[in-house]
């Protein structure tokens, strides 16, 4: 990710940079659990920094959408892209590191937390990952997966597979890696 | 809450959805009905084909259709080789192409004097195969295969067709695929006697529209011009052919939503050379922009290849001469349209598929072999656009 740190260490120290760096911002759960973060970190999530700008804040941020869970990790997340001093390089390390463990269900609900929170790094990284678990995945793994019913007939759906049989071939046996 | 919940879950599960391959997204449609009417709808398409993806994604959707001929193992006779093989760039220093064991044959059924197949395209990740007077239409990605109705618009009596030109291309505002055939109609050759141009000769430019499904001729002037072969492209809206008009090289452009035809005018420097040895030359599109390569094919001797780009799109003042690259051994034909990447454009040298590196001196070869000239091949984006919805016939 060739991404240009977004503060630049070294020059012209932006006094207001240096600000938020030390202003702290409480995050609020949907299950009501409360993070401390720094407003340097947080406003790397667009839709926490209009909230900070509208000064709608107050004193806590409450995310109705995002549980206690998932939210201490997007937390994670935030707090290393803020870092100062992280190379573009330990960054992309670290999200590579980020991801590779977790569960599909939980990347789903951090893909569905960037997506509302409006980090573009992490939805772009979180996507990625779980489009590349899909991508060679059975039809039954992926409505498990999602928690999807199938509506179609079973000759509907064997018609379907008979379009294009060659989307079949090389698809991987249903074990979640 | 729910509700802004459900939008959100449904948003992100396109987003997924749009970065997988299309044989995942073909398996994909049996999920569920809702599943299967978003990847079928006409904007999906648009969004996946069009997105911009991580190098990793990007890798395993582009692909090589090439197209080319060998001696056949088993009667000895030359024999067409055309499939589509996929590119990846892990490596941005040293590009791959599955091999042979991967690819896929084109069907096409018994082909009647194959050398005359030529590839057009790409639009949108389709191409189209022309026959003689055969268009079949092919998203190579979904293998799926369409012959366009036979043009059947009338010529005087005595007279026949000759097709010179072709293109396609989309024409966003009316969501529909338009073909351009530009025909030459002659005086029926007598015996002994081949076409020729004569005071009552005219040139033709007849337009097949997907929405309508059907040939229709559309209002144009064209003097006698020559062709020069593979040097087409479609680029920013119109078809681009690379023609001869009285000894003037000019590039003849489509523009395939307003249905007319303009010309671009060569750079003058390019024009200088024209009788200065063996020199080939093709259009291709690279950093954004409609470009001339010119390279020498007279062979044992190197050369460099010149490249020049149309700064701001179709004012013929704004050529520039924006890269000399080489000098690399000659004795090779372009393969046209087939720029990758910005990074490298494909050639056939010797029967032996090979791209040249635009930004450093760096040759990279691919082990596929034919008969040296017989090479053709496009770059195309994969698409999920099924012929079959957009072509109701």
């Amino acid at each position: 990710m060739a991404r240009k740190n977004r503060n630049p260490v070294g020059k012209n120290v932006d006094p207001e940079a240096q600000k938020k760096k030390t202003r702290t911002l409480t995050l609020k759960s949907s299950d009501g659990q409360e993070f401390s973060i720094s407003e340097s970190a947080a406003v790397l999530s667009i839709a926490i920094e209009n909230m900070v700008e509208d000064d709608c804040a107050g004193g806590v941020i409450p995310l109705p959408l995002v549980d206690g869970g998932t939210l201490a990790r997007v937390i994670t997340y935030l707090n290393k892209h803020a870092e100062d001093g992280a190379s573009d390089e330990e960054k992309r390390k670290f999200d590579e590191e980020f991801v590779s463990g977790m569960e599909m269900g939980v990347l789903f609900d951090v893909v569905l937390a960037a997506n509302y929170l409006d980090i573009r790094g992490l939805l772009r990284e979180v996507r990625r990952r779980i489009a590349d678990r899909m991508k060679n995945k059975s039809v039954e793994w992926v409505r498990k997966t999602f928690h999807i019913e199938s509506d179609f007939t079973p000759e509907e759906e064997e018609q379907m597979k008979k379009e294009f049989a060659w989307a079949w071939e090389g698809v991987d046996s249903d074990v979640d890696d | 809450m729910d509700d802004e919940l459900n939008r959100s879950v449904e948003d992100v599960v396109i987003e997924v959805l749009v970065h997988l391959p299309v044989k995942s997204l073909m398996r994909f449609r049996c999920v569920s009905k809702s599943w299967w009417a978003l990847i079928r709808s006409p904007d999906f398409a648009t969004m996946h084909h069009h997105r911009r993806g991580s190098k990793e994604i990007m890798s395993e959707t582009c692909s090589l259709m090439l197209k080319r001929f060998l001696v056949s193992g088993k009667t000895g006779d030359d024999e067409l080789y055309l499939g589509t093989h996929a590119l990846s760039f892990h490596d941005p220093y040293s590009p791959e192409l599955s091999s042979d064991d991967d690819h896929v044959f084109v069907p096409l059924g018994d082909v009647y004097s194959p050398e005359f197949l030529e590839i057009y395209g790409p639009c949108n990740g389709l191409v189209v195969l022309v026959r003689a007077d055969s268009f079949i239409w092919c998203n190579p990605t979904l293998r799926e295969f369409k012959v366009l109705p036979r043009n059947t618009i009338p010529v005087p009596k005595g007279y026949v067709c000759r097709l010179e030109e072709f293109g396609f291309g989309f024409d966003a505002d009316t969501n529909s695929y338009k073909f351009v055939s530009i025909v030459k109609v002659m005086e029926q050759p007598t015996h002994y006697h081949t076409f020729s141009w004569e005071e009552d000769s005219y040139v033709r430019t007849d337009l097949y529209d997907s929405s309508t499904n059907s040939w229709r001729i559309i209002d144009t002037e064209l003097p006698d011009f020559g062709c020069m072969p593979e040097c087409n492209l479609f680029f920013n809206g119109a078809q681009h052919w690379m023609v001869s008009d009285h000894h003037v090289d000019k590039i003849l452009c489509f523009d395939v939503g307003r249905e007319v035809l303009k010309w671009i005018l060569h750079p003058p420097s390019l024009c200088d050379y024209r009788h200065d040895g063996k020199l080939g030359m093709a259009l291709v599109s690279l950093k954004q922009s409609l470009a001339i390569l010119r390279y020498s094919y007279e062979s044992d001797s190197e050369d460099c290849i010149d490249i020049w780009l149309l700064k701001e799109y179709g004012v013929s003042e704004s050529w520039t001469k924006q890269f000399v690259i080489g000098p690399y051994p000659t004795g090779h034909d372009i393969l046209a349209r087939c720029s990758w990447q910005d990074q490298w454009i494909l050639f056939e040298s010797d029967g032996q598929l090979v791209a040249y590196a635009i930004h450093a001196n760096q040759i990279k070869t691919f082990q596929f072999h034919g008969h040296a000239t017989s090479f053709q091949a496009v770059i195309f984006r994969e698409s999920c656009v099924s012929l079959n919805q957009v072509l109701l016939i």
